[in-house]
């Protein structure tokens, strides 16, 4: 599955009443680590396909939903479930510590 | 198993230009990246002492050229963490995070530096809610804010500048009785 594209508009639509959880990669064009994880989030995507859903959050366009997040660093990854922020990651950080983190939320 | 001449483990400029010399020279390499190739250079704003650029450019093109050219002598990344190195006779064996291995004849280790971190308390629990390593990621975050950046090397100034265009107040802590920074 490809990776979504989510807006302050969309967001309680595609990502807190979503049936999957969903893991959401808050980014802007002008964050060198963001760029770095971009072809992780992607691979991720396709992967988890069917259990995760995987989606990206411009925040220069989409200036609300961060703020209700309280971020204040990107990357960062936060992972949704039932329409809760369970986990969340700051960084650009390796795919085996996304991974890790995701079979957390997939096995809980 | 996958066997090569050369495993490259870090894709940043040291480990890209690594990979152009052994391609040119016929060796059968892989390049190893945890993250996607670029390294440190990746999150600087702006370069402007890399020889050939003399209007400059931003880190991030920089490291698209540094892929273009690699990825001209058949450059095909693989996306993994290396987490231990053994011995095995002439061989060396490099073990995955995904638990596979990869042999090879030789290895070049070229996984850069990260930012020193402060080590004081509450400095891990504070990271992305108001501690930060990356002005050109966080600074639009702090805009009218008052903030304070920590050191006198280049990196501090080069940052506390780029945070100047964002910012009401900046206060730079340093230990000497100068800056280390270079003037420009």
């Amino acid at each position: 599955m490809a990776v979504c594209q989510v807006t302050d508009q969309n967001f309680e639509e595609e990502v807190l009443k979503s049936d999957l959880p969903v893991l959401v990669d808050f980014w802007a064009a002008w964050c060198g680590p963001c760029r770095a994880i971009a072809p992780v989030i992607e691979e991720l995507a396709e992967e988890y396909a069917g259990k995760l859903k995987v989606c990206k959050l411009n925040v220069d366009e989409n200036p609300v939903t961060p703020g209700k997040f309280g971020i204040r660093a990107i990357p960062t990854l936060i992972f949704f479930k039932n329409g809760q922020a369970v986990e969340s990651i700051t960084g650009a950080v390796a795919k085996s510590t996304i991974e890790s983190v995701i079979s957390k939320i997939l096995g809980s | 198993m996958a066997e090569y001449d050369l495993v490259i483990v870090g894709g940043g400029p040291a480990g890209l230009a690594a990979y152009i010399y052994a391609a040119r020279a016929r060796l059968k390499t892989l390049l190893i990246e945890r993250l996607s190739p670029g390294g440190q250079v990746l999150v600087t704003d702006w370069v402007e002492n890399y020889p050939g650029f003399p209007e400059g450019l931003s880190g991030a093109e920089l490291v698209e050229r540094f892929v273009a050219h690699a990825k001209a002598w058949g450059l095909e990344p693989l996306n993994q963490e290396v987490v231990a190195l053994s011995l095995e006779g002439g061989w060396r064996r490099l073990h995955l995070s995904n638990g596979q291995t990869i042999r090879s004849r030789t290895v070049i280790v070229a996984t850069g530096a990260s930012p020193k971190k402060l080590g004081i308390p509450g400095e891990a629990q504070l990271t992305g809610k108001g501690v930060s390593y990356c002005a050109t990621c966080d600074g639009p975050f702090f805009r009218d804010q008052v903030i304070a950046v920590v050191g006198g090397g280049n990196t501090a100034v080069q940052e506390s500048l780029f945070l100047t265009k964002f910012v009401k107040k900046l206060y730079l802590l340093h230990r000497r009785d100068q800056l280390r920074a270079t003037q420009n």
